[in-house]
């Protein structure tokens, strides 16, 4: 049995979209873009297990909860990719490559900037915990299997105990921030949106060609018979006369 | 920020309605030729018994 200590009074100690389970466990699961079933996933053995949608205060919820129980060794992401933020491919990033000037090194995300986490912060969740990637998977049977798994080979509990952060939700961000984090599927609507409109505008300029060649041909059909009359008259019925009178 | 947005979507409407003219204007002067042709081919038709019936 590896040896346990204690997380921080009131663990967790940012609140979120987030269940917990037995504070002792190794793993924690975070579950991306999807909603899975995180009571069945803290069942398991995760410590805890909720979404992260954004690159930014959503990984930093994530950080501030995992160093502040120094029991978790072990995070999973898992579940779908949230589009435009790309929170999973942020986190993998960000415990790979750490932080250059406030921005996630190796982040795609829109925004990948943390502000509220310091480089001990970011170094502490580099060293304390193992990232083990299954993005994509929804399998709760193959997320509690993965569980299990990383239960036991437990190193134990990370020494220093625990390191509190405080996240400030508000004031930090700005606007484009503000507006991604209250829909973070924005951009992939916006993108669909774009395409449709693109569509509209083809479908119509078709129509505008198609009425113009009904216009011209009614137009032209028009000028045709009125020029064909006209060309009747002048030969049948002047030119006789005109030739009639350079006779005379 | 809000007023370069304006500008864009007033850009954009101002080229959505150029792009329009253009195809309406292309459509009339590709089928107008066409058009006149079967006038007066029409107009033909309707002189043709008329000449031989000896109107002329």
């Amino acid at each position: 049995m590896a040896d346990k200590g204690e997380a921080a009074s009131g663990w967790p100690i940012v609140q979120g979209d987030f269940h917990t389970g037995d504070s002792k466990s190794p793993v924690a699961v975070v579950t991306m873009g999807s909603h899975l079933d995180e009571g069945a996933i803290c069942s398991a053995g995760a410590a805890i297990a909720g979404s992260c949608k954004t690159e930014n205060l959503g990984l930093e919820k994530v950080i501030a909860n995992v160093i502040s129980n120094p029991n978790i060794r072990f995070v999973i992401t898992c579940g779908t990719e949230v589009k435009g933020h790309l929170s999973g491919q942020s986190l993998i990033a960000l415990h790979q490559n750490g932080v250059d000037g406030g921005k996630i090194v190796g982040s795609k995300g829109a925004i990948p900037f943390i502000e509220n986490l310091t480089g001990d912060h970011i170094k502490r969740f580099q060293e304390q915990v193992e990232i083990v990637d299954i993005m994509e998977s929804e399998d709760i049977g193959a997320i509690s299997a993965k569980i299990n798994e990383l239960k036991a080979r437990d190193p134990g509990v990370f020494p220093g105990g625990p390191m509190v952060v405080e996240i400030k939700e508000e004031g930090g961000g700005g606007g484009a921030a503000a507006s991604a984090t209250a829909n973070p599927q924005f951009l992939e609507i916006e993108a669909k949106l774009d395409a449709i409109e693109s569509k509209l505008e083809f479908v119509e300029g078709e129509i505008a060609q198609r009425v113009g060649r009904k216009v011209g041909r009614d137009i032209g059909i028009l000028y045709g018979v009125v020029a064909g009359l006209m060309s009747y008259i002048i030969i049948t019925e002047l030119l006789p006369k005109l030739l009639e009178i350079l006779a005379k | 920020m809000a007023a370069i947005d304006a500008m864009m979507a007033d850009m954009k409407y101002k080229g959505q309605i150029l792009a329009r003219t253009n195809k309406l204007e292309s459509g009339i002067m590709g089928a107008g030729i066409i058009g006149f042709a079967i006038g007066l081919a029409f107009a033909l038709i309707l002189v043709v018994p008329v000449i031989l019936m000896g109107g002329v």
